[in-house]
């Protein structure tokens, strides 16, 4: 923990705070982005958070809390784009990254389509708690932390986004059958 | 895929691929920001200064005039030695085409001038408010039909188009310069002001903080003239990055971005006063996005109050948990209103022809059959009947009954882009019923503007 970083920069310092977005910059836009799916919105989501974080940040009161704190106004500013685009730009589609495939090549492009898809069907809360937890790592207690309700409540519904990707997916795995039938 | 047992795996595989690193154009964007943020450290003092004894609270006030008067003198001598030396006229009268009428009206002085600390920005102007488009020259974009955005920090002020908050313009170092003027001076060019560029405004704040009025008494940046002077609205919307108004006082307001008129696929643009709402005390614009206006009481922590939807099409019956639209329900007041006093799993009242601000459609109170049993993955076990999707499909937006919640629909017409739903629910029936007499004269009070 960069504890003196933090405290430089609630009372002020521009530099430290530089360094501590520096350093999880990376970290926090992979989330984001994994959340919203589209990198455009990802920067601003980002964006806003990180001027919100060094606007609020003389109201930290224990730097200690500084990353969680700081995870949570990311999540929440990614929850307030998925909301604020998905009424109205749903029909903009993110192509797929132009990236190779991860590193486990378990996942064939259509099985990632078929990710996409489904993940896309999933409220913007489920899609930030799957990332939460499956990409970052968080343990349920401390992304109940990060989004700042009960422990109990983050397991059930973590439990429940679980459930309805799996829906998702075999809704989706229904509908390509049909259309294959179809076609 | 077939492997739905193995989602945890399959996930972080996944979730794998995809960018890792944060592009330098976004940490640079951020700093620039941070540059010009002000942390929030003097509101906290203002606060703590609204804590006060009656007898501290006169004691600073008094310190604290003292030192204005000191800055004030110290301004007034620049400005008498010429870096104020013209006024021009502004290149037109400010737009106030929507005049909020809040129920005390803004009068200056009504916020007492202790309230502002030595030379800093009064708190009560310390927020971000919202008014009609301004004609100012060289921001063609704000002339247009956005509503104009400016916010005070605490020695600042800068000015955006509603939509572009980061695309500030006219950012101006502030002072108070006397118990209701402030001091403006331009802190980088733009617009056709240059650095140094200095004016000085009268302010009001209504009782209740929720309008701010400025005045300029001279200012050698014109387009600062123009883009400043009127009336502005405060922007205290519950959501961060929202730009709803929060909490109001009985009157008539402005929406800021949601456009009724945009067919479904069309390009958006915030439209300033498409539609505005009369509320009595006690209301609140929870939400104004391009594609939802919501207004409920204060302090609701529920759905429940009132909400505008446009382009809004009719779930399809044969897969209403994959909330795709029915291509055999035309997105129209009738076909709609037809569709649910007949539709399996609702219970309506008959449709009943309204017009709501010029726009002509169908009232009914639609509730869920207690015999419906159907359920979606999505609804926790719990019965639900998917009603509305957007017209656009898998945008997310989807709107359904569950046990307990009454709602009274206004399905109207906008010609190319469907219809419009406004609608007022409880999630009970004791709740509707506490608030659908208000909710009604709202929604009724709706003047939707093309």
């Amino acid at each position: 923990m960069d504890r003196d970083l933090v405290e430089r920069a609630r009372r002020g310092d521009r530099e430290a705070y530089a360094d501590l977005i520096r350093t999880r910059g990376d970290r926090l836009f992979a989330i984001a982005q994994r959340i919203l799916r589209d990198v455009d919105r990802t920067e601003d989501a980002l964006q806003d958070a990180l001027v919100i974080a060094w606007r609020d940040l003389p109201g930290l009161r224990d730097p200690d809390r500084f990353d969680a704190w700081l995870h949570r106004l990311v999540v929440r500013s990614c929850l307030h784009e998925a909301v604020r685009k998905r009424r109205f730009a749903s029909n903009l589609r993110a192509l797929p990254d132009d990236l190779p495939g991860g590193p486990d090549d378990l996942l064939s492009v259509a099985d990632r389509d078929q990710l996409e898809r489904g993940f896309r069907r999933l409220d913007p809360q489920q899609r930030a708690l799957l990332v939460l937890r499956h990409f970052a790592g968080y343990e349920p207690s401390e992304i109940a932390e990060i989004l700042g309700i009960p422990a109990g409540t983050a397991r059930s519904r973590l439990h429940h986004a679980h459930r309805a990707m799996r829906a998702a997916l075999e809704a989706d795995a229904r509908a390509t059958a049909i259309g294959g039938q179809l076609a | 895929m077939n492997r739905p047992a193995d989602i945890d795996n399959v996930l972080e595989a996944w979730f794998l691929d995809g960018p890792m690193e944060m592009p330098d154009r976004l940490f640079d964007a951020v700093l620039d920001r941070v540059e010009r943020a002000p942390q929030r450290r003097l509101a906290r003092l203002h606060l703590r200064f609204a804590d006060m004894s009656p007898q501290l609270r006169i004691i600073t006030a008094a310190v604290a005039v003292l030192v204005v008067a000191g800055i004030g003198f110290g301004v007034l001598g620049r400005l008498n030695n010429g870096v104020v030396g013209t006024t021009p006229t502004p290149r037109s009268a400010p737009t106030t085409s929507v005049t909020p009428v809040p129920s005390t009206a803004a009068t200056a002085g009504n916020v007492p001038a202790g309230s502002a600390a030595a030379g800093n920005v009064p708190a009560a102007l310390q927020h971000a408010w919202i008014g009609s488009p301004r004609d100012v020259a060289g921001f063609e974009q704000i002339s247009q039909l956005a509503g104009t955005r400016i916010v005070f920090g605490s020695d600042s002020f800068a000015m955006s188009r509603s939509n572009s908050w980061g695309n500030e313009q006219l950012r101006s170092t502030v002072s108070a310069t006397g118990p209701d003027l402030i001091r403006l001076e331009t802190q980088s060019s733009s617009l056709s002001c240059r650095v140094g560029d200095a004016g000085t405004y009268q302010w009001s704040v209504s009782a209740d903080g929720t309008t701010l009025t400025l005045r300029a008494i001279g200012d050698s940046c014109g387009p600062r003239v123009s883009a400043a002077s009127g009336i502005w609205l405060l922007v205290a919307c519950p959501a961060e990055n929202d730009g709803c108004l929060g909490p109001l006082p009985p009157g008539r307001y402005p929406s800021q971005y949601i456009d009724p008129f945009v067919a479904a696929g069309g390009n958006w643009n915030p439209r300033y006063n498409a539609i505005s709402y009369q509320v009595p005390a006690g209301w609140s614009n929870t939400a104004d996005w391009p594609n939802q206006l919501s207004i409920q009481r204060q302090g609701t922590t529920t759905d429940d109050g009132i909400h505008a939807w446009p382009q809004v099409a009719i779930v399809s019956e044969q897969a209403p948990c994959d909330l795709g639209r029915d291509p055999n329900v035309s997105p129209s007041a009738n076909a709609i209103s037809d569709y649910l006093a007949h539709a399996p799993g609702v219970v309506a009242t008959a449709p009943s022809p309204v017009t709501i601000g010029g726009l002509s459609g169908f009232r009914m109170d639609v509730s869920i059959d207690p015999a419906w049993t159907a359920t979606c993955p999505f609804s926790n076990g719990q019965p639900i009947r998917m009603i509305f999707v957007h017209q656009t499909s898998g945008d997310g937006f989807s709107w359904g009954l569950v046990p307990g919640l009454r709602s009274r629909l206004w399905i109207l017409d906008v010609g190319n882009a469907g219809a419009m739903v406004v609608e007022a629910e409880g999630e009970t029936q004791a709740k509707f019923d506490a608030l659908a007499d208000e909710a009604t004269s709202i929604v009724e009070s709706f003047q939707i503007n093309r």
